[in-house]
């Protein structure tokens, strides 16, 4: 009991849930470095998942690297974590669906996460955006450390 | 009592009428009687002249008698001398051997006697007795009957008494009352000469008693207006020494209503003055008007302040010294040390002993009196006196005077000081309230600004509060915020990006192409009349294709058109397939070969997988 105790204590841990919030924020800002270079590539990968109508390919490929970007930044800064994970939480969940219906259709697609021509899709792929998927979570219900929101617990002490 | 003896001089002259008139009937009587003999004797004429004659001299000897005892009588006030008198000319005229008279007065509370011709063994048991003798005979007094005033009667011989040891040969007795106060008896002896006592000496002692009786009368109220007049001397006195001590008290009075009046004038002028060199400059030109004083002065000493305040009147100021302060701090200290040594408290006054007291201290002022008075600890005044106006010398009464007004001057100075002290501070406390009404602005203003604080801080813990509570949980706001700026964000970055994207689709600005359905795309790909294009993306190409279809993707067009259709016939019919939901690769393919020169392009729309449905031929 004491053991599955403390394994429980430790992975809720809420420094656990920190380390996972930098992680999953690093890995968003930084593939939202590429998409953001080249949109065009990235409208390109996201059409090869044929999961968004022709019309609403480019536009998402516009505005979705900047919402991984703001996301990751709130995400490391500390800053409406609820939220950016949510946001972030739900375009995993996203990926990782199209990544299934594309590997059931056997579409011979990359994965497109952080650069165009890179390894293709596969079940690996699922399994590691379900992992970054359980990150994201246990820092929705875990993580309580080191947020910019919690400045103003401070604030209000002092005041 | 000048007025009484002119009354009694009247009263004489009436008795002495009455005796005449008395004597005159006593003497036409006697006549009558002689002519009554006359008439029944006239033989024997000549022998009953001579006895008429006789008669008639001792009736008028009685009548002098009579006359003469009542000029005796009233001649004296003594009742003693009186009785004497009295028994006298009874004995005297009758030619009495003894005789004696008893009185009893119940008022005075006296017993008289009066005896003559008796032997001492006689007069000594009678004198003894003789209250019991009068009452023996006054019985009907003892038992209270009241006795007829003014009343004379003769007691027969037989009626004497045996109790009491009368004198030998008494022949007759008399009790006669003056009131049931006053009551006597006379008693009388033998003749000298034989015979006894007929109706005329009967009727004369009876007379002569009712003088008696008259005379006591008179003496008795002599000696009462005596008395009365002694006493009222006494209460002349008596009113004399009262109206002396009433005059006494009267001037005492005077002194006292002038010292009140002082006190009253004095107090009416000062109460309304609160300035203490107007206190002193009025107080001391009142005191010199009741006192008439020619100089005086008030000095009035500091000792925390070493200061002096001097108020003169009738002195010259050319005789007033101005002293310097070493001086004013010498005579300051030795009028404290005075007041020390006498142990002179505060609101106490004592007179100082002049030149002796000063000794070579230089003064402001000479004067003759001079009194020390101590308001309180650090505070004491002087207040001195030169001569008189009238030249004499103060009184006991003015310097007793004096001494009061000091300790009334005393209340009004130290009220003064006290009314500086609060008017001191007041102003100082006028001035706190002024700064204490800026601090309580200033204070307001605090506190009026600590409440925007409060209520600012109210505010911003709220929004701190409602902002953590939003970190805490989602929000769709927060979310919405996020996608709205990124969409922001991406459409300026994607406009300002020289390879941009376009956001409209390209196939919506362009023309519809020519179509070509599946029937007919099979009749071409079976008569081999048209080349067959497919535009997807190279891995979907290789995944499998229409069977002899050359991959022509977007992407590469421009590489592979060079590599594959550089030499191909313009008029080469050219079916292109390849689309999906998310990219119409097919239309794409189409206008970039149109715009290459191609004439005859047509589009597949269903595609590999209309083809692939309907069991066509694939393959490489």
């Amino acid at each position: 009991m004491t053991v599955i105790r403390f394994v429980k204590k430790g992975l809720t841990h809420r420094y656990l849930a920190f380390v996972f919030r930098l992680y999953i924020a690093g890995i968003f800002i930084y593939a939202s470095m590429y998409k953001i270079n080249y949109t065009a590539e990235f409208a390109e990968t996201i059409a090869s998942y044929q999961i968004v109508p022709y019309w609403g390919v480019n536009i998402l490929a516009v505005v979705l690297p900047w919402i991984e970007v703001i996301c990751g930044i709130l995400l490391f800064a500390g800053i409406r974590v609820r939220s950016a994970i949510a946001i972030l939480s739900f375009l995993l969940l996203t990926f990782t669906i199209g990544i299934y219906i594309n590997l059931i259709s056997g579409s011979p697609i990359s994965c497109g996460c952080f650069h165009t021509i890179g390894e293709s899709i596969s079940w690996r792929t699922v399994v590691r955006d379900m992992i970054w998927l359980g990150m994201s979570i246990h820092i929705f219900f875990f993580d309580k450390i080191f947020q910019l929101g919690q400045r103003f617990s401070f604030t209000l002490k002092e005041i | 009592m000048e007025r009484l003896i002119p009354e009694n001089r009247q009263l004489g002259l009436n008795y002495r009428r009455v005796f005449v008139m008395e004597f005159r009937n006593y003497y036409e009587r006697n006549q009558f009687c002689s002519n009554t003999m006359e008439n029944e004797q006239p033989k024997n004429n000549i022998k009953y002249e001579t006895d008429d004659r006789n008669e008639l001299d001792r009736r008028r000897f009685h009548a002098d008698s009579l006359l003469d005892t009542r000029r005796e009588f009233f001649s004296h006030s003594d009742q003693e001398k009186i009785i004497n008198n009295y028994l006298l000319s009874a004995i005297g005229t009758l030619g009495i051997a003894s005789g004696f008279v008893c009185m009893t007065d119940k008022e005075a509370n006296k017993h008289y006697f009066a005896g003559r011709g008796l032997e001492q063994d006689k007069i000594e048991p009678l004198e003894k007795n003789s209250k019991k003798v009068v009452q023996h005979y006054f019985s009907e007094n003892q038992r209270g009957i009241s006795l007829p005033p003014m009343e004379a009667r003769l007691i027969p011989c037989e009626d004497l008494s045996d109790h009491f040891s009368y004198p030998h040969k008494t022949m007759i007795l008399i009790r006669w009352t003056i009131n049931n106060e006053c009551l006597g008896l006379t008693g009388l002896g033998e003749k000298i000469l034989p015979g006894a006592y007929n109706d005329e000496d009967q009727k004369f002692l009876l007379d002569l008693t009712y003088n008696l009786l008259s005379a006591l009368i008179h003496a008795r109220a002599a000696n009462s207006i005596r008395k009365l007049k002694f006493e009222l001397q006494t209460k002349n006195l008596e009113l004399e020494d009262a109206v002396e001590q009433v005059e006494k008290n009267r001037a005492d009075l005077d002194r006292r209503l002038f010292h009140l009046k002082s006190f009253y004038d004095i107090f009416h002028e000062l109460s309304g003055l609160k300035d203490t060199n107007r206190i002193l400059e009025t107080f001391l030109l009142m005191i010199i008007g009741i006192l008439g004083a020619g100089q005086s002065y008030i000095l009035l000493l500091d000792r925390k302040e070493k200061t002096t305040c001097m108020t003169c009147r009738g002195i010259k100021n050319e005789n007033r010294k101005k002293l310097p302060q070493d001086q004013i701090n010498t005579m300051i200290n030795k009028c404290f040390e005075f007041a020390e040594v006498h142990k002179l408290g505060p609101m106490n006054a004592l007179r100082l002993a002049g030149r002796s007291f000063w000794g070579n201290t230089v003064r402001p002022v000479e004067a003759q009196i001079e009194i020390l008075f101590v308001i309180n600890d650090s505070y004491l005044g002087l207040i001195g006196f030169g001569n008189k106006i009238t030249r004499g010398n103060f009184s006991e009464d003015e310097l007793e005077l004096l001494m009061t007004l000091v300790h009334h001057l005393m209340v009004f100075l130290d009220n003064a000081k006290s009314f500086e002290t609060i008017q001191r501070l007041n102003i100082d406390l006028e001035k706190r309230n002024i700064e204490l009404g800026k601090t309580i602005e200033h204070l307001t203003a605090s506190r009026h600004k600590i409440e925007v604080l409060e209520r600012a801080k109210a505010r911003v813990k709220s929004a701190i509060q409602g902002e953590m509570e939003k970190a805490a949980r989602i929000s769709a706001k927060d979310i919405i915020l996020i996608c709205s700026v990124s969409l922001l964000l991406g459409l300026v970055f994607n406009y300002a990006n020289p390879v941009g994207v376009s956001l409209i689709p390209q196939n919506w600005l362009r023309k519809t192409p020519s179509l070509i359905d599946l029937q007919w795309a099979k009749l071409k790909h079976d008569a081999g009349a048209a080349l067959f294009v497919d535009a997807r993306p190279a891995e979907f190409f290789r995944q499998n294709h229409i069977q002899g279809a050359v991959n022509l993707p977007p992407a590469l067009f421009d590489f592979v058109y060079m590599m594959n259709f550089g030499n191909l016939d313009t008029q080469k019919e050219i079916i292109v397939y390849g689309r999906n939901i998310s990219r119409h690769y097919d239309e794409e393919v189409l206008f970039k070969l149109a715009s290459r020169g191609h004439e005859n392009v047509k589009l597949f729309p269903g595609g590999f997988t209309a083809w692939k449905r309907s069991g066509f031929p694939l393959g490489p």
